[in-house]
C-alpha cells in the first residue's frame, strides 16, 4: 500500500471529522502524546493522518473545553517537546462519547427492522423494494 | 428556479441595512430586527469574521427563518407561537461564536483581522485630522456654552465667525469668547497623540509582544501629554484669538483628512496578497508570518503565540514536510484558532488606565486649590460611566466563561 493511501482514513470524512474529538481523546487514553504522535495514532485506528492545520486546532479546543492539558516534557538527551494528557473531565468525556456513538451504531444497526426485533425487514421496506424491481424490469 | 433560491438570490442582493429590515418584515416584529443586527455585529467584532461572510451567514440564516414560519417546523410551543428568535436560534453572541467555530472547523478562512492590524503613514494622518476635525468642532460646541454675555459687542461674530481681533492675556476669557492661540491646534495634538499611541501599539504587538507594545504606547502617551502640556503652557502667556477660529480648523482638518485619504493610494498590504504567494513562503518566512498575524489579533496571550508557532514548527519538522504542507498559508491556520480568554482582560486594563489617569487629574485639580468646575464633574461622571460599563462588560465576559 502507499503512502498516500496510509495517510487516507478508513472511513467517509465527514464521519471522520464528526468523530475527530473522541478518536484524539480515544488516542490519549493510553497515555500522553506529543502532536505528531497523536497524528499517527489516529492514522493507526483509521482516521488517516491529519493535517497539522487541522489537528492543532482542535486540540486548543479540547485544552479549552478542559479535556486535556499540555505540559513540556523534556526528553533525555533531546529537545524537549510539548505533550498533551487526557484530564479526569477528559475521561468522562470519552467514556460518554463512546456510549454515544455505540448507541449511534446500534440505533443504524436496528433502523427499519420490525417491532419484534426480528431480522426482518419492515412492510415499508419491503414495498419500497417492490416499486425499485418493477421500475428495473420495465427498463 | 425554486421559490427558496430566488428567495436566496434576493436576500445576497441586500445591503446591509435591507437584511435587517428583511428578518423585521418576516413577521412584522421589530425584535426579529434588533437580533439580526446584534447578530452581525457579534460577528463582525466579537467573532472579526469579514463583512462578505457576515452578510451571507445572515441571508443563508434569513431564509431557513422564512420557511420556519411559513412552514412551521414545530419551534413553537404548545400553542403553536413561534418564541424570538433568541428563543429559535439561540443569543445573537452564541449564534455568532458558533458560526465562527463551525468555519474554523471546516478550515473556511472567513475571518479578518485588518482592524489590528499596523497602520500605515497614510492611516495615521488620515484618521488624526479627520478626528482632530471632530474633536476641533466638540471643542468649539462645549465653549459655546462658557459664554456668558451674548449681548457684548462683536460677540456674535467673535465667537461664531473667524475674527481679525486679538486681545491681550488678561482680558481674553473663554467668557467673552477669547481662547489662546492654541485652542484651535490642542485638539488636533490630541487626535494625534491618540492615533500615534494606537498605530505604535499595534506596530510593537505586531512586531515583538503584548508587554513591549504596552510600554511603547505608554512612552508615546508621555511624550504626547508633554507636548500637549508644552504648548498650552507656551500659549499661556500669549495672545487670545476669537472662539470663531475653532471651526475653521475643523474644517480645514477635514479637507487635509480628505484630500491625503483620495491623493495618497492605499499601500498595497496584507490585504492585497494571495493565497498563493502565501503558499510560496519559506518555513522561516511561514513561522514570522503567523507570529506576527496571531499576535495582531490581540486576542491571544504572547505565550500561547510562541507556543502555536513552535507547535508547528516540530510537526513540520517530525512529518519532514514543509509548513506550507501541513498547515497551509500562515493566515488560514491563524484563523483557525478561537481566542484564548485574553481580551476581557486587557479591556479591564484599558479602562483602568483611562480611570486612574482620570481621578488623579481630578485630584490634582482639588489639591491644586482648584474649584471643581461644571466641566471637572462633568469628566468625573463621564469616566465613572465608562468605569462602570467596563466593569459590567467585564463581569458579563467572567460570567459567560463559566458557563452561565
Amino acid at each position: 500500500m502507499s503512502d498516500s493511501a496510509l495517510h487516507e482514513p478508513k472511513w467517509p470524512a465527514l464521519w471522520v471529522r464528526a468523530a475527530m474529538r473522541t478518536a484524539i481523546l480515544a488516542c490519549l487514553e493510553a497515555g500522553p502524546l506529543h502532536g505528531y504522535a497523536i497524528a499517527l495514532a489516529l492514522e493507526g485506528i483509521g482516521f488517516g493522518r491529519p493535517k497539522g492545520g487541522s489537528l492543532y486546532p482542535i486540540l486548543e479546543e479540547l485544552k479549552m473545553a478542559g479535556s486535556v492539558v499540555d505540559e513540556w516534557e523534556q526528553s533525555d538527551g533531546g529537545p524537549g517537546r510539548r505533550v498533551y494528557r487526557l484530564t479526569a473531565d477528559g475521561r468522562k468525556r470519552l467514556k460518554c462519547e463512546r456510549g454515544q456513538w455505540r448507541e449511534l451504531a446500534d440505533s443504524l444497526a436496528s433502523a427499519g427492522m420490525t417491532g419484534n426485533g426480528a431480522n426482518q425487514p419492515s412492510n415499508a421496506v419491503i414495498q419500497a423494494a417492490s416499486t425499485s424491481s418493477a421500475s428495473t424490469a420495465a427498463d | 428556479m425554486t421559490d427558496n433560491t430566488r428567495n436566496g438570490n434576493a436576500a445576497s442582493a441586500m445591503d446591509n441595512e435591507q437584511l435587517f429590515d428583511a428578518y423585521r418584515r418576516v413577521r412584522g416584529r421589530k425584535d426579529d430586527r434588533r437580533w439580526a443586527m446584534d447578530a452581525a455585529y457579534a460577528l463582525l467584532f466579537d467573532q472579526h469574521a469579514s463583512a462578505a461572510r457576515v452578510h451571507e451567514a445572515l441571508a443563508v440564516q434569513l431564509e431557513t427563518f422564512r420557511n420556519i414560519v411559513k412552514d412551521g417546523d414545530g419551534s413553537g410551543d404548545a400553542n403553536g407561537t413561534i418564541g424570538t428568535l433568541a428563543v429559535l436560534l439561540g443569543a445573537p453572541e452564541q449564534w455568532a461564536a458558533q458560526r465562527a467555530d463551525l468555519w474554523r472547523e471546516e478550515g473556511i478562512d472567513a475571518f479578518d483581522y485588518d482592524d489590528t492590524a499596523p497602520l500605515s503613514l497614510r492611516d495615521v494622518l488620515v484618521y488624526a485630522f479627520g478626528f482632530g476635525a471632530l474633536a476641533t468642532a466638540l471643542f468649539w460646541f462645549f465653549m459655546l456654552f462658557r459664554v456668558q454675555d451674548w449681548g457684548a459687542a462683536h460677540m456674535v461674530w467673535r465667537a461664531l465667525l473667524p475674527s481679525p481681533m486679538t486681545m491681550g492675556r488678561d482680558g481674553g476669557t473663554l467668557s467673552m469668547g477669547w481662547v489662546a492661540w492654541s485652542g484651535p491646534a490642542l485638539p488636533l495634538v490630541i487626535a494625534l497623540g491618540v492615533t500615534l499611541i494606537n498605530a505604535v501599539y499595534r506596530c510593537v504587538l505586531s512586531a515583538k509582544s503584548f508587554a513591549l507594545a504596552v510600554i511603547a504606547a505608554g512612552a508615546v502617551f508621555i511624550v504626547s501629554v508633554a507636548a500637549g502640556s508644552a504648548l498650552a503652557m507656551a500659549a499661556d502667556a500669549g495672545p487670545r484669538m476669537g472662539m470663531g477660529w475653532m471651526p475653521v480648523a475643523a474644517i480645514a482638518y477635514g479637507l487635509i483628512a480628505y484630500a491625503v485619504s483620495r491623493l495618497w493610494k492605499v499601500p498595497a498590504g496584507r490585504g492585497a496578497e494571495t493565497v498563493a504567494d502565501d503558499l510560496l513562503l519559506g518555513d522561516d518566512e511561514w513561522l514570522a508570518e503567523l507570529t506576527g498575524l496571531l499576535r495582531e489579533r490581540n486576542d491571544m496571550t504572547d505565550r500561547d503565540v510562541a507556543r502555536i508557532r513552535d507547535e508547528a514548527r516540530a510537526h513540520a519538522s517530525q512529518s519532514n514536510a514543509s509548513l506550507v504542507e501541513e498547515f497551509g498559508s500562515p493566515r488560514e491556520y491563524a484563523h483557525r484558532f478561537t481566542p484564548t480568554p485574553v481580551s476581557a482582560g486587557r479591556e479591564t486594563v484599558y479602562w483602568a488606565f483611562a480611570v486612574i489617569f482620570a481621578v488623579i487629574g481630578i485630584v490634582w485639580h482639588a489639591v491644586a486649590g482648584e474649584t471643581a468646575s461644571w466641566w471637572s464633574v462633568a469628566q468625573l461622571a463621564m469616566f465613572l460611566i465608562a468605569f462602570g460599563l467596563a466593569l459590567h462588560a467585564w463581569h458579563r465576559r467572567k460570567s459567560e466563561a463559566k458557563g452561565e
